[in-house]
């Protein structure tokens, strides 16, 4: 195994023993508990006086549900992301391995690695059982959910490269803040850009920010049924890409610069 | 060949030079120890010398290359002042990954771990947490990782702290086995008896300057210790 491939392994380690790791899968069981009590409803609503059967409502429910958690799991990945790698510079436990013949962005890029493995592991148990459980409840196909699963991939990555990038420089809290509030308004700027056009700095977030929600929307599409959104999830899904790769470049150039105190 | 160089080396931290204009040279085979009070640039001159930091000016060399290329660190031991090992690893797992990291064949790795393990007392540790470990075979286990693979250098940040008499006593012997097989070694310390039975020359810094070097017996003068010439060489 090569000097990367050790570290990762040792960073996915490290973000196991975290005791966020337990809330984490906390979290995703409770996430699973909901989503199987929301599939398995099946009393008729009433929508605007008429009545309807919830089964009608599945593919936008399915939707908003999958996008929302594909959120969470970004910012999850943002929130280990902010001290994953700031922490072994701080305690000093990094200086073992830099010491090492093994170059500063193998280290960056092993620790983001296991941050984005605790974190796919809660997203393949949680939008898996969404997925799973929309198909065999309500008929919804599975395609979409896997272009969808993969576009949160990408968001999660883009996330958790920024954040980590950031944490060399900024406080935890404040990388915390940044997450936080980036992903909100880009979820905000993405949901607005979805039914109407938005203008000024939010319209500009939409259209040119990293995609975190519209890209996973894109992708579920098909669950509604004829209706359609604005843009072409190809490009929106190639934009994110462009976004993940430019999040870890940023935090490899970052990391190669920043000085280690011994 | 060279091992290590630092050839006017100035590292500024906003108006506050940290090293201002050293240079050192060590070459194979050789030992130096670097000596200085608190604050005087010693482990400043580490950070340059394994790349963690950049100098502001003048030039820094590792094996003829600069230190931040990861191959300039091949061959390299390193023990840190302030030790920090991962308290949930085992004692092997830790010296695996590192055998690993620095480079040795995986075929290789459990044997050389072994080794290392028996070289400093920690066999019978090996499955063990190291935060089951007291300070001092802490300590054994950071100089077996910094032993690992026969390093060509060894770069030591107070070796000897936390370690009792006994445990001092086994780190000379493993120092000098060391460099009895032809291993460069920079040793900072504030221990003078032990640089004085470990290193054949001597570099003393104060407040960021070189204001002494040379080898033992230029140093020392008649009659001298070694804390006589250092204490002369800092109140100059």
């Amino acid at each position: 195994m090569s000097g990367l491939g050790l570290l990762a392994r040792e960073a996915l380690h490290d973000a196991l023993r975290r005791r966020i790791a337990f809330a984490v899968a906390v979290a995703a069981l409770a996430s699973v508990a909901m989503l199987d009590s929301c599939t398995s409803c099946a009393a008729p609503i009433t929508v605007q006086g008429e009545v309807r059967e919830l089964s009608e409502l599945a593919g936008p429910a399915g939707l908003g549900t999958f996008v929302v958690l594909g959120l969470w799991l970004m910012v999850l990945a943002g929130v280990l992301a902010s001290d994953h790698l700031r922490t072994t510079l701080e305690d000093g436990s990094a200086l073992l391995s830099l010491a090492r013949p093994i170059s500063r962005e193998s280290f960056a890029l092993a620790r983001l690695a296991g941050v984005l493995g605790l974190t796919y592991g809660a997203g393949l148990v949680v939008l898996g059982a969404a997925a799973a459980m929309l198909a065999a409840r309500s008929g919804l196909p599975w395609l979409p959910a896997l272009l969808a699963g993969g576009a949160c991939a990408l968001g999660c990555a883009t996330v958790a490269g920024f954040a980590m990038a950031a944490s060399l420089v900024l406080p935890r809290a404040a990388t915390l803040l940044l997450v936080l509030g980036g992903v909100w308004l880009i979820a905000l700027a993405n949901g607005l850009g979805a039914f109407t056009r938005v203008g000024g700095w939010l319209g500009w977030l939409d259209r040119s920010g990293p995609p975190l929600g519209s890209a996973m929307a894109l992708a579920l599409a098909p669950w509604l049924d004829g209706a359609t959104f604005a843009g072409d999830p190809v490009q929106v899904g190639a934009r994110l890409a462009a976004w993940a790769i430019g999040a870890v470049l940023v935090l490899t150039y970052g990391f190669r610069s920043v000085e280690i105190r011994g | 060949m060279v091992a290590l160089e630092l050839v006017d080396a100035v590292k500024r931290y906003g108006a506050r030079a940290a090293l201002a204009g050293v240079s050192l040279r060590l070459a194979a085979g050789e030992a130096l120890g670097l000596l200085g009070p608190n604050g005087a640039g010693k482990t400043t001159a580490l950070r340059l010398l394994l790349g963690f930091a950049r100098a502001s000016a003048g030039g820094v060399s590792l094996f003829g290359r600069d230190p931040r290329e990861p191959a300039a660190r091949r061959g390299v031991g390193y023990l840190p002042e302030r030790l920090v090992l991962p308290d949930r690893a085992t004692v092997r797992g830790f010296l695996r990954l590192q055998a690993g990291l620095a480079g040795i064949d995986a075929a290789a790795r459990n044997a050389e771990v072994d080794a290392v393990l028996a070289m400093v007392g920690l066999a019978e540790r090996a499955r063990e947490r190291i935060g089951g470990l007291s300070k001092g075979l802490r300590q054994r286990l950071g100089f077996a990782n910094a032993l690992l693979g026969r390093p060509q250098l060894l770069i030591l940040d107070e070796p000897t702290s936390g370690l009792d008499p006994l445990g001092v006593r086994d780190a000379r012997t493993w120092i000098l086995a060391a460099r009895e097989r032809g291993a460069a070694l920079l040793v900072s310390s504030h221990g003078l008896s032990e640089v004085e039975r470990t290193c054949d020359r001597i570099a003393i810094l104060d407040e960021g300057r070189l204001v002494a070097s040379g080898a033992l017996a230029e140093l020392v003068g008649p009659g001298e210790s070694l804390e006589d010439a250092f204490v002369r060489a800092v109140r100059r």
